[in-house]
């Protein structure tokens, strides 16, 4: 069986852990990762709890496929309540640490409490260790990586820790483990620092065994097949998931200046090829590309800064490779804070992954902060003396700094867009649902994609659904609900694997249950791993439901719903929210409430 | 009549040789439509396909049809996806 059918638990405040089986009539019914770690959240908090007080549980989750021989199998899923959005929050991270967990012998690894003084976790297989952090407590993500390897003289640990941001409660903190891989999104990394945990450093020699293995090692041939064969996984592997953004400005669905505008004049100057392009002095941005634990993809970039640039010019730290822009930074440091200086770009990503911030929520939440200087809310005196206008690199550089560090003007950065802009008196400037800022597109050139972000369990979020083949093909909202739900549940079952949803366009559920099959001892069937999925998302919700959110909450900003897209294929169009949302709660089995029917509830064995 | 393609991601690779990075001018027969430049060009008929002219996005089945002008403005991206 692939899964460890081992739970490791650990109670932070007596400072005590212990080990104990992994419940398998649950792991049938919700696989693992995302699905399993959801079930054990609902079975085991009150979902209104606040996210930082102690009673919040932090799960570190593996899938059955993760640490096997499935291609991008290094995934693990950080589950809690988040406090970005006090909803469920689950974030997926690559790298190798979710492998090593598993090797250790854990499924899971679940924290409670909060440890009396700031600690760390040690996991070497059977041996596990809470210490004091000491000196770690204030270090950064990277520094703590490399004194834990030194410390514990094994440079094969495998850490996943928080920064300074973690530690004082930025609302978007993130867990970063093999130091440019993220648990990125709605404040995980927050949760871990009101525990008083600094990070967990794990090592494991034991493996994993999967059912069937001849079975197992047949089916991963054939996907790792589809993987080499498929041209939208070659694109990733040579551009990286950046190549979007061309696409995007030319569809006219690339949020610049806070989602003021669809399209970002600079987009050339941050572009794949812009990162590729040798300089008259010889310096190019790229170097090369990086893969995950197994993954014959390796979409991941490491990149440098020109050692010229005026952001590293005096700080040799800086002057290596580390990872690189991709889509979602590209547009955060980029089109949505008016910034085109690549280098600026590069060394803000480099500034999220050292203190552990999630670059989705701060640049959006940068954009707001510039919209109310520009309209003149906020005024120098507010921003510790920085110009924060659109479009300046140094306005960007500092304040992701500032806000690493939490200090000056990066604390109100910390809050997040909704906090910040409500505090400043205009909650519309917020560019987000359920408290989490949008990602990089805009819905109002991507309908599909607005439905899914009002919908999404998480708050706003690109990466729970998948509607992008019919948000291509019409700008209305017709036959965007059915696909949403569907892509909802199929993505929802992925992350109960153990596997990267990057592989999607390639594999599809059917390849994944094949995989799951063999690894598991059968019965999986596409069918069953689908409704696993459907059950997953349901559960979500019914937790988002009990924490107090509403079909309210369902919803998009006004400037989305009743400003027209000023150019770009969608110009003039709004999104249709709410022709999409009741056919949404339909197909779902919900009543207009958004609340599951008894009868949806009873099919899921819910 | 001429034209200019722009493409995206590594869909540069079925212009023709005399193209700059991802962009081409190219002679086409008077009355083309994107499908037949498309085709001429090499793109495999399978594919999924972004397909903008002159900033209006243009759907599968309209390609076909739309009579191509001089001047026009061909966008040609690979199927939009999530990073
Ligand atoms: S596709 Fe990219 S993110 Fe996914 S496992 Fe591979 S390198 Fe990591």
């Amino acid at each position: 069986m692939a899964w460890q059918k081992q739970v490791l638990r650990v109670d932070l405040t007596n400072g005590t852990s212990h080990k104990e089986p992994l419940n398998m009539e649950w792991a049938e019914q919700y696989l693992g990762e995302r699905g399993l770690a959801t079930k054990y959240l609902w079975e085991m908090m009150d979902a209104r709890t606040d996210p930082m007080s102690p009673d919040n549980v932090l799960i570190f989750a593996t899938g059955p496929l993760t640490g096997t021989m499935a291609s991008t199998s290094g995934r693990y899923a950080v589950v809690t309540k988040g406090p970005l959005t006090g909803a469920i929050a689950c974030s997926n991270s690559g790298g190798k640490f979710g492998a090593e967990l598993k090797y250790a012998g854990y499924d899971m690894l679940i924290l409670e409490g909060r440890a009396p003084e700031p600690s760390y976790l040690y996991i070497n297989d059977d041996d596990v260790q809470i210490l004091p952090a000491g000196d770690l407590w204030g270090a950064t993500v990277w520094h703590t990586e490399e004194t834990l390897k030194k410390m514990h003289q094994d440079p094969q640990i495998k850490v996943a820790s928080i920064g300074i941001a973690g530690e004082r409660g930025v609302r978007y903190a993130c867990v970063v483990n093999d130091l440019h891989r993220a648990a990125g999104r709605s404040g995980v990394g927050a949760v871990m620092g009101s525990k008083n945990l600094k990070a967990v450093a794990a090592r494991g020699t034991k493996g994993v065994r999967v059912a069937d293995p001849k079975g197992f090692m047949q089916v991963v041939k054939e996907t790792h097949k589809l993987l080499a064969e498929n041209s939208g996984v070659r694109e990733m592997t040579e551009l990286g998931t950046n190549a979007m953004i061309d696409a995007m400005q030319d569809f006219g669905g690339l949020p610049t200046r806070n989602f003021q505008e669809v399209q970002f004049e600079g987009t050339e100057k941050i572009n794949p090829a812009a990162m590729m392009e040798k300089r008259p002095n010889g310096h190019r941005n790229l170097l090369t590309n990086k893969a995950c634990f197994g993954c014959t993809i390796a979409c991941g970039r490491i990149a440098h800064i020109d050692e010229d640039h005026f952001t590293i010019v005096n700080r040799k730290e800086y002057w290596h490779a580390s990872g690189g822009l991709e889509y979602e930074t590209a547009f955060a440091f980029g089109p949505v804070v008016g910034v085109d200086d690549i280098d600026a770009l590069t060394f803000a990503g480099f500034l999220m992954n050292e203190h552990g911030m999630d670059p989705i929520s701060f640049g959006v939440t940068l954009a707001a902060a510039m919209e109310l200087y520009e309209m003149g809310v906020i005024t120098k005196q507010d921003t510790d003396g920085i110009e924060l206008k659109f479009g300046n690199p140094e306005a960007l550089t500092v304040m992701a700094e500032k806000t690493g560090k939490y200090e000056g003007f990066g604390q109100l950065l910390g809050l997040g867009s909704k906090r910040l802009c409500e505090k400043y008196g205009h909650p519309e400037l917020f560019m987000g649902v359920k408290g989490q800022e949008f990602a990089g597109y805009d819905s109002r050139a991507l309908q599909g994609m607005g439905l899914g972000y009002a919908t999404s369990n998480r708050g706003a979020c690109h990466l729970k659904h998948d509607t992008f083949a019919e948000d291509m093909e019409d700008q209305t909202g017709k036959g965007k609900a059915l696909p949403c739900k569907e892509s909802q549940d199929a993505t929802a079952a992925l992350d109960s694997t153990g596997i990267c949803l990057f592989t999607a366009g390639a594999w599809g559920s059917d390849n994944l249950a094949r995989q799951v099959d063999a690894a598991c001892g059968g019965g999986w069937t596409t069918e069953r791993f689908l409704e696993m999925g459907e059950r997953v998302w349901t559960l979500e919700r019914l937790y988002n439901l009990k924490a107090g959110f509403t079909a309210k909450d369902d919803n998009l900003p006004e400037r989305l719903l009743k400003t027209p897209a000023p150019s770009g294929t969608a110009k003039g169009k709004v999104n249709e929210l709410d022709k999409m949302l009741p056919e949404y709660y339909t197909v779902r089995g919900w009543n207009q409430e958004g609340e599951p029917t008894e009868q949806t509830l009873h099919r899921l064995g819910l | 009549m001429k034209i200019t393609v722009k493409t995206g991601g590594l869909l540069y690779e079925y212009l023709p040789p005399d193209r700059t990075a991802n962009r081409a001018t190219l002679d086409i027969a008077e009355g083309a439509t994107p499908h037949q430049v498309m085709q001429d060009l090499g793109f495999p008929a399978d594919g999924s396909y972004l397909v903008i002219v002159n900033g209006e996005l243009i759907a599968p089945e309209k390609r076909p049809e739309l009579r191509l002008a001089d001047g026009d403005q061909l966008s040609i991206n690979p199927p939009l996806k999530g990073g």
